[in-house]
């Protein structure tokens, strides 16, 4: 059964224009920031009442991996790739490649700094 | 006096082959096609040539924007490396690159994928998996550290090991265009 869109987070209005690096003491806008205000909090509520999340990666100029690394990666060490991937889905209209790096890092998430 | 008996033969005979005396018009209207197609078919296959050559030509060119965009990230990562430090403003700018280099990478999978056969296509695949690769090294958590301060040889010879990655697919995706 597939499963319905049901929310929405937009990254260059909700979080960032301009996203940093991983961690809290790397600088602002950190990954780490995003994915417990925003990304964590969100994706529990899509595992629970059983719906899909939609990320809007457009309005940003570009994602450090590092970024990606400390939020979607991070994700997925918590819920491995197959559940992240089964209740998340991307949306990037100007720049397509950003969902291959962001699903790469989820199927390969960064387990020390690179 | 041999010859002139084989001609008188010859004329007694004449017309050896008898002629049609009766011509419709689907008989006439093949006779103007066929002349028709006959005249222009070379026009035809040379339009059709200098297309192909055209488009090819517009391919190349975006693999070229792409290859030098590729070797400008190159230089610059690689001059980093050498003055020994690494500023915040280095490591925003490799942001940037990477990010026009995104840019420039969708654009040529944009031509290849309306111009260019299934196989030519799957080269594109090969190349973005360096691309992302990089992407991960240039832009990753280790770099992006505030304490990171000069660029490693490991983290260099990664990413010249991804660039050469990203070389290697775009002469094989001239190749295999040239060969069409």
């Amino acid at each position: 059964m597939t499963m319905k869109i049901k929310d929405t987070i937009v990254i260059a209005t909700e979080f960032s224009e301009d996203p940093g690096a991983r961690e809290e003491a790397d600088g602002i806008n950190s990954g780490a920031r995003f994915y417990q205000e925003l990304l964590l909090p969100r994706f529990k509520k899509a595992i629970e009442e059983g719906y899909k999340l939609l990320i809007d990666l457009d309005g940003v100029f570009g994602y450090p991996s590092s970024f990606v690394s400390g939020s979607f990666g991070q994700l997925s060490m918590e819920y491995t790739p197959e559940r992240v991937l089964q209740h998340l889905e991307f949306k990037s209209n100007r720049r397509p490649i950003r969902i291959d790096k962001i699903v790469f890092e989820i199927k390969h998430p960064e387990t020390e700094r690179i | 006096m041999g010859a002139s008996f084989f001609v008188g033969l010859f004329v007694k005979n004449w017309p050896l082959l008898e002629l049609e005396p009766k011509i419709g018009i689907a008989d006439v209207i093949s006779i103007f096609i066929t002349i028709i197609l006959a005249v222009s078919a070379p026009f035809f296959i040379k339009y059709f040539i200098d297309r192909y050559d055209k488009v090819n030509d517009v391919v190349y060119d975006e693999i070229e924007a792409y290859r030098s965009e590729v070797e400008s990230v190159q230089e610059r990562f690689v001059s980093i490396y050498q003055s020994q430090s690494i500023s915040a403003d280095n490591k925003l700018e490799l942001i940037v690159w990477t990010e026009i280099l995104d840019k420039k990478f969708e654009s040529l999978v944009k031509i290849v994928e309306t111009h260019c056969s299934s196989s030519t296509i799957e080269i594109t695949q090969d190349i973005k998996k360096f691309q992302i690769r990089l992407w991960r090294l240039l832009t990753g958590s280790k770099i992006t550290n505030p304490s990171y301060a000069k660029i490693d040889y490991d983290l260099f010879e990664s990413g010249i090991e991804a660039y050469q990655g990203i070389q290697e697919n775009i002469t094989e995706l001239v190749l295999k265009i040239t060969k069409g």
